[in-house]
């Protein structure tokens, strides 16, 4: 492994001015990305999954929004501090990003092939024919069908799935070196998600790139990640390799959202085991565990320390960030014991305070 | 809060109507609160006209064309009246006008809209097509047309006005209306088996009002620079001797070189009202819409 | 099937005309949402109808209740054609046909308190005194579990999950024997969406509801449902006990989209073989002749294109009991 990583992501903080107060949405994130690595982002509307993103290549909405602390290294490349002119040469060439509605990404008045060749010719200095003939193999490369004279079309002739495989051409028209895709298949129907799926992962493969998966969707990641966050109130509460956490889940919250979710492949019928209440409002500033309210093996300890992001087995060893090695951390006091992941809520235990 | 969690906040919190969270929107948005003053003191101005003002506004109080001193605040006019109070008086005039234009303008436009948007068809039709044939006159030649036709004076001027903006309006509830139809609580009501009526009057009507209410705010805005337009054209109260403001500005046209701050005065006071109404129909248009809440 | 029928759905169309001219309006075209759709529901069952966006299932909730009228086919509920019902039978109808809609935040009148919109069916039927009505509420609020202090309390005051228990809790107000679920979690983060299935499974324990549980998410749908019918360009294509269907789907559209599932588990997700579709569902104002899904079968490419699948539309058919399924080919995928 080498020691600089692609990306690396240090204790980002975020935070919005609104009329009623700052809202603290990413409140300390830290990960690393190495190319060729899909990192999966998990966790429900609000998480900060989405702002943590944006803060990342620094489209956060001005001027609520605001990085008020943390670093963002691009190849050692400090990306917070940079000026507007040199992080949207940074956007697009080096980090690409697909959003969940392509049509709000996409110009409504302008044809596929002016957006295409623009985005291509905005950052390499091309003539047009040869933009042209590289926007035709990009919509080739994903699947779009007769793509010459789908190149003459606009966007709202294209069906949603179409969209999204031309944003994704898009995206990857400069062969950037992250990709973030934020939830980019919540909008479609499921045989379509596949098809968008099964390209994004093809595509990155074949071209190394890194990919961030931002999804609510567990079984989306299961399929596609390397490596997942599991994100609640603006903060990574959990994470490690795909089939660590899905195997052996151990804060509360990544277990409710796996028991909360019915599977193809479970019983019918049985019993969800729904979170209770609902996501804290992020105005003010957290105190204690921010799962506290929802937590079913929650101590008084919980109320007012936070918990660190820390190795599961409580090895002393150093973290690795990233690779298939990646140390499995959870943020949590009183971790989910394997026996308790099954029936999704705690169990007596001997010696310990449990409630 | 990351810690209420014993008590449930939402229970411990006092209710907060629909309206008492657009009051709070509206009391964080600055633009609209100076809005709200310039229509505090327009209102005032006009309401306590006759107790406030120095002199008569018909009578001759001092000399022709005086500047502005102690005595007479705005100075004087040619006929020697204090502009002062009867720049007060005039408020009085424009505010009683303007509200009686906008609220008869709403009644009408407001039941051809609900009508139209309500119940559609044949009479959607004939209603909208008539609304076309007054919109496609501007509404100041409509406003003179009217006032021509039926006469001078301060009914006749409220009625003109009205008339020139009932159609916006009935389009504008219309148009809401329209939409409404289609929303999922409307369905459901219907699902539920409310008549047509109730269905109308309980849960598309409510819902279309905000729009109305907002621009009704702006008309009024309007309307008082259109009560001035027509006073400037001649076409105001039947009496020239009253302070309407546009009547006032005509007068005061004449001594522009020698005495522009009988012009600035009057200009300034329709300016304010005008504007003060503008600003708070734009806050109103934020604040009462629940969908941009946070 | 389990007991006897309380909705019985015989070939139900749909369809919106297309119209254009500026004077005198003519049908140009017409849109067929829901193309000779048949199906059961009996008492006390849920009956999921799954299907992707544009498959016509919104529509036949529209219809069952009423929202729609529909073009063509009967709609028997308990003795009663709902399809042609009007005036006092409608009204009748309705009170016992309810609906759950999907955007928890679009159905419930923002200018209305929570009391207000559950009081109104009971104002509406004039069920009860003030009083009752009034105790009806409370008693509402509780059953979907909430504090009946929220009655006093306006929608927008409320969370997405709250949001759909209050629309739950109205759809239940007058005692309805089957109510129509349009998407009931979908607009709901995945937390929030266990809580409102399982009060769904409990309502309909406590109070022996039919459902009619339309939604796209094919595990959901197997979750709750007791038999789940698949419906793809305005037809129902399969319908089988929810079990089999999952562990035996016979359509080739089925098995596909069973295959498009993602399933949260890496393991397994690294074994799938997925059947990923080629190009989008054709336009319901111009489907293909022929079998609907022809255009995009997998298993029609397999066995050559049989010329059948071009030209005869396939009728639903008995593979094994209570398992029907429409395709000329049934045995072969």
């Amino acid at each position: 492994m080498s020691d600089q990583h692609l990306l690396e992501v240090r204790d980002l903080v975020v935070r919005f001015r609104t009329h009623d107060g700052a809202v603290h949405a990413v409140n300390g994130v830290s990960f690393d990305l190495a190319a060729g690595e899909t990192l999966g982002v998990a966790g429900e509307s609000g998480c900060g999954k989405s702002v943590t993103n944006l803060a990342i290549v620094g489209l956060l909405p001005k001027p609520a929004g605001r990085v008020e602390g943390g670093s963002v290294k691009l190849d050692g490349r400090e990306l917070t501090t940079l000026k507007e002119e040199e992080l949207r040469q940074v956007r697009g060439s080096e980090i690409a990003m697909i959003f969940q509605d392509p049509m709000t990404s996409l110009n409504p008045v302008l044809r596929i092939e002016e957006q295409l060749i623009e985005t291509i010719q905005a950052h390499r200095e091309v003539a047009k024919e040869a933009a042209r003939t590289r926007a035709i193999e990009l919509l080739t490369a994903v699947g779009v069908a007769n793509p010459e004279s789908r190149l003459r079309s606009y966007p709202h002739e294209f069906s949603g799935g179409m969209r999204q495989r031309v944003m994704i051409a898009m995206a990857l028209a400069l062969e950037p070196r992250v990709l973030i895709a934020d939830e980019p298949t919540t909008a479609l129907d499921v045989t379509i998600q596949a098809q968008v799926l099964d390209l994004l992962r093809r595509l990155t493969e074949e071209r190394g790139t890194a990919t961030i998966l931002v999804t609510h969707d567990l079984g989306v990641l299961a399929g596609m990640a390397d490596r997942i966050n599991v994100m609640y109130a603006g903060a990574v509460i959990e994470s490690g390799t795909t089939d660590d956490l899905f195997a052996n889940p151990r804060h509360p919250y990544t277990v409710g959202l796996l028991r909360s979710i019915p599977r193809l492949d479970g019983e019918t019928g049985g019993k969800l085991v729904p979170i209770e209440g609902r996501p804290p409002d992020l105005i003010d500033a957290p105190v204690g565990c921010s799962f506290y309210a929802r937590c079913a093996w929650r101590t008084d300890r919980c109320a007012t320390e936070t918990p660190a992001l820390l190795p599961i087995d409580g090895g002393k060893g150093p973290i690795v960030t990233n690779g298939p090695t990646a140390t499995h951390v959870a943020a949590c006091f009183n971790p989910v014991a394997p026996a308790e992941v099954a029936e999704g809520r705690p169990l007596p235990r001997t010696g310990g305070a449990t409630r | 809060m990351f810690r209420a969690a014993l008590v449930d906040p939402q229970i411990a919190r006092a209710s907060r109507g629909l309206w008492g969270d657009a009051a709070r929107r509206l009391r964080r948005n600055r633009p609209a609160l100076v809005g709200l003053v310039c229509i505090v003191l327009f209102a005032l101005a006009a309401i306590l006209a006759p107790f406030i003002s120095p002199f008569d506004p018909y009578a001759m109080n001092g000399s022709s064309l005086d500047a502005p001193s102690l005595t007479h605040l705005f100075g004087t006019d040619l006929l020697g009246r204090d502009i002062f109070s009867r720049v007060l008086y005039g408020a009085q005039i424009s505010l009683f006008v303007g509200v009686g234009a906008v609220v008869l303008a709403l009644v009408i436009g407001g039941v051809l809209g609900a009508i139209a948007g309500g119940f559609g068809g044949r009479i959607d039709g004939v209603i909208m097509r008539l609304t076309d044939v007054f919109l496609s006159i501007p509404s100041i030649l409509l406003a003179i047309g009217i006032v021509t036709a039926l006469g001078r004076g301060m009914v006749q001027l409220m009625f003109a006005i009205a008339v020139s903006y009932a159609p916006t309006f009935a389009r504008l509830l219309r148009g809401s209306l329209l939409a409404l139809r289609e929303a999922d609580y409307v369905v459901a009501a219907r699902t539920i088996g409310a008549s047509r009526m109730r269905i109308l009057v309980r849960h598309m009507l409510p819902n279309a009002l905000t729009p109305l209410i907002v621009q009704a705010t702006l008309v009024l805005a309007t309307a008082i620079i259109d009560i001035a337009g027509l006073g400037f054209l001649g076409l105001g109260p039947a009496d020239p001797r009253t302070p309407e403001w546009g009547t006032m500005l005509v007068d005061a046209r004449r001594f522009m070189q020698t005495a522009p701050h009988i012009v600035v005065f009057i200009g300034g006071a329709i300016v304010i009202s005008a504007i003060g109404f503008n600003l708070l129909g734009d806050g109103l248009r934020e604040s009462l819409d629940p969908k941009l809440k946070r | 099937m389990s007991g006897e029928p309380l909705l019985t759905v015989k070939d139900l169309a749909v369809r919106f005309p297309i119209r254009e001219g500026l004077v005198r309006e003519r049908t140009v075209a017409e849109v067929r949402a829901v193309d000779g759709v048949s199906f059961e529901v009996a008492k006390g069952e849920i009956l999921g109808l799954v299907g992707e966006s544009g498959c016509g299932k919104s529509t036949v909730a529209r219809a069952i209740t009423r929202v729609v009228k529909p073009s063509a086919g009967t709609i028997n509920f308990d003795g009663h054609n709902l399809a042609t019902a009007e005036g006092r039978e409608l009204q009748d109808l309705r009170r016992r046909v309810q609906m759950i809609f999907q955007d928890p935040y679009a159905s419930l009148n923002p200018r209305m308190t929570v009391g207000a919109i559950l009081r109104e069916p009971a104002d509406i039927y004039n069920v009860g005194t003030s009083a009752e009505r009034t105790g009806r509420v409370s008693e509402l609020l509780e059953l979907v579990g909430l504090d009946p202090r929220f009655a006093e309390r306006y929608p927008h005051e409320f969370s997405g999950g709250q949001r759909q228990r209050i629309g739950v809790a109205r759809a239940l107000a007058l005692n309805p024997d089957l109510v129509v679920a349009d998407e009931p979690v979908s607009a709901l983060d995945v937390s929030v969406q266990a809580q409102i299935l399982n009060l769904l499974a409990e309502l309909r324990q406590r109070l022996g509801l039919a459902y009619l549980f339309i939604a796209h998410d094919l595990s959901v749908v197997r979750h709750i449902s007791d038999r789940t019918a698949v419906m793809y360009l305005g037809k129902i294509v399969e319908v089988a006990p929810s079990a089999e269907l999952n562990s035996s789907p016979v359509h080739p559209y089925s098995i596909a989209l069973l295959s498009a599932v993602p399933i949260p588990d890496p393991a397994i997700e690294k074994r799938r073989k997925r059947i990923i579709l080629k190009g989008d569902v054709p336009s319901p104002s111009n489907p293909p002749s022929g079998c609907a899904f022809q255009t995009r079968c997998w298993l029609k490419e397999k066995l050559g294109n049989p010329e059948r699948c071009n030209t005869e539309s396939p009728q639903l058919v008995q593979v094994s009991t209570g398992h029907q399924v429409a395709c000329h080919f049934p045995d072969k995928a």
